[in-house]
């Protein structure tokens, strides 16, 4: 961790704008509106986008949709949560599959020693990556669910979505239905 | 009875996209090879249709996440073409900072991480960081400015938004520019120890006649405009790309082939086309440096293309240098025009090598045809036909190690799957191989 009082968090959404791929930039895009300012938020087109991005960074937090991810009961809309290091993570295979895929990413980091002490990849399972389409039905669906989980990872403790947390006298309730262990 | 044996890769590694390699052999007999690609089609060119040419270079952009500023440089200056935009010094520029910028990023990248590894005995750009963490954080922070420059200039790293039909949207500060000029002077040193150290990795002794093809430009180093040269004929203009160059399917892969229209004879495109047409139009610092790293120009050996893209790295660097010293802001920096019906093609020089346009557009602006070949399409052949010349050579008891020494010539072509976005309908190949 840096010798700065407050460590600093990147989030990085790593998408593209077909189909369920999509969710990575419309998580980063929905964080942005209430995470905390201190906090950095980033859109990827591929997972090396991400190596220039660690200098000075303590906690990384990443999302990215997967195909053939493990299977897990940690959500019921097939929200992945992984720390790293993880041998699942190492397995995944991101929809984006661009060569230097995220695991090697975070292993090369980890090698040159850029890697920041704690790393959350969140894997969304994806069914659809036609070009330029929207979000399946089920996705849509459970964006906001979603958005909401990771959230309470980006925070760390979060200040809390601002029209929900006026409402809600700054306490903020995620919505998520069904989470299990948050380490699996 | 000789032995009749399959090798297959399912899944290219270190190479952008999803392809597989198929080959058949029957004793040492190589019957078959075939580059398949099985990534969904995407009907880009189809999407096009109907969409206001003001979307297309942001539409295009988001074929690939490496090359978006090729697929915008090719499709403005095709559109440009079809309205009968001139743009301006100024403008023209700006748009070569921008694809220095893309070949900075996408140089390194491949470089350091993806074929580097292939000559320094190892399996990975992360185990090379292993044995060569210098070098490799030296590539890292060379991809990182070629982004930082998208960023000024494209408006974000990530599919720059800033490119226009007639210009920018927004000319850069000159302060933004100013602001990369110390991080651009160290990378200029770093890209030219880069492109030596490449220089001295071994590389195998596999040399064909090869009939390379790029652009080439009277007065620089071509990147969006020229004539379309080749090695083995005549150069000819853009607008005449199609009547020369072909596009041809073949039941193994969803992405249509390119050869030479009378009997598709295979083409190469890329960086060692482009240094073999183009050698006395590189950047002073690149010239000499392609005197030092003992190849006797032209170079015929693809396995060294990861030198030309040291030599391609110095250059963009020089003159990215070059062009943010002497850049001054300008008005404007978009050039308008009215819509009309017309037609437009363009080639441009992608960090893989030439991607050519062609759009059609009606009166209200409306795209009514696309066509976009890419780089890899274009090199799809060619990659097959090398690797029928390179199986003999590396044809083991060990198939899993013919497989990878077949993966290590692929990607000398540095091969963008994805971006092989001319793709034929399912329904096409779908059960019809032999």
């Amino acid at each position: 961790m840096s010798s700065q009082s407050q460590p600093r968090t990147l989030f990085a959404g790593i998408g593209s704008p077909h189909g369920d791929d999509r969710i990575g930039w419309l998580v980063a895009d929905a964080l942005r509106e209430f995470a905390r300012t201190d906090i950095e938020i980033r859109e990827a087109a591929t997972p090396s986008d991400l190596l220039d991005w660690l200098e000075g960074i303590d906690r990384l937090i990443v999302c990215d949709a997967c195909t053939s991810a493990p299977s897990t009961t940690s959500t019921d809309h097939a929200l992945h949560r992984w720390e790293w290091p993880t041998q699942e993570v190492a397995t995944l295979r991101s929809a984006n599959s661009h060569a230097f895929g995220l695991p090697q990413v975070l292993q090369l980091a980890e090698r040159l020693g850029t890697l920041p002490p704690v790393v959350i990849v969140f894997g969304v399972a994806a069914e659809s990556f036609d070009a330029f389409a929207e979000l399946s039905p089920n996705l849509a669906a459970a964006q906001d669910a979603i958005v909401q989980r990771i959230a309470i990872d980006v925070g760390p403790v979060p200040t809390g979505r601002r029209n929900e947390a006026n409402a809600n006298n700054g306490r903020w309730e995620p919505a998520l239905r069904g989470e299990a262990s948050r380490n699996a | 009875m000789a032995e009749a044996r399959t090798i297959k890769v399912e899944a290219l590694t270190r190479v952008e996209g999803e392809g597989g390699l198929f080959i058949r052999l029957d004793g040492d007999r190589i019957e078959d090879v075939k580059l398949s690609i099985y990534e969904p089609p995407r009907f880009f060119e189809a999407f096009l249709r109907g969409r206001r040419l003001e979307e297309v270079a942001d539409i295009t952009a988001r074929i690939c996440g490496i090359c978006p500023v090729a697929y915008q440089m090719s499709a403005v200056h095709a559109l440009e073409m079809a309205q009968g935009v001139t743009i301006s010094p100024e403008i023209r520029r700006l748009r070569r900072l921008l694809y220095c910028g893309e070949w900075i990023e996408s140089h390194a990248l491949h470089m350091h991480l993806l074929h580097a590894p292939d000559f320094a005995g190892v399996d990975s750009g992360i185990e090379l960081a292993e044995h060569f963490p210098d070098e490799v954080n030296r590539g890292l922070r060379l991809k990182k400015h070629g982004n930082e420059l998208l960023e000024v200039l494209g408006g974000r790293a990530i599919h720059p938004i800033n490119v226009a039909v007639g210009g920018f949207y927004r000319a850069p500060k000159k302060d933004d520019l100013l602001a990369l000029l110390p991080d651009f002077e160290w990378g200029l040193e770093a890209a030219i120890e880069t492109a030596r150290w490449v220089a001295t990795l071994t590389f195998p002794d596999f040399t064909r006649a090869y009939d390379m093809v790029a652009l080439q430009h009277p007065d620089e180093y071509a990147m969006n405009e020229g004539a379309i040269a080749s090695t083995s004929g005549k150069a000819v203009a853009v607008t005449d790309y199609e009547t020369h160059y072909e596009e041809f399917h073949v039941e193994h892969s969803t992405a249509l082939h390119s050869g030479r229209a009378n009997g598709h004879a295979s083409y190469h495109v890329g960086p060692l086309a482009r240094v073999n047409l183009n050698l006395d139009r590189l950047t002073p610092r690149a010239r000499q440096l392609a005197d030092e790293v003992g190849i006797d120009w032209p170079c015929w050996n693809p396995f060294q293309a990861i030198i030309a893209r040291g030599l391609e790295l110095v250059h963009a660097y020089e003159e990215a240098i070059e062009i943010i010293r002497d850049y001054q802001p300008f008005a404007p920096s978009r050039i308008d025009y009215e819509h009309h019906t017309g037609a437009g093609c363009a080639a441009t020089e992608a960090p893989r090598g030439l991607i050519y346009h062609r759009y059609e557009v009606d009166d209200a602006g409306l795209v009514t045809f696309a066509k976009i070949v890419p780089p890899t399409s274009q090199n799809q052949q060619q990659i097959e036909e090398d690797l029928r010349d390179w199986l003999p050579r590396v044809l083991h008891g060990d198939d899993s190690q013919t497989a990878r020494d077949c993966e290590r010539l692929v990607r000398c072509y540095d091969p963008c799957i994805s971006c092989s976005t001319h793709f034929l309908k399912l329904t096409i190949d779908r059960g019809e191989s032999s």
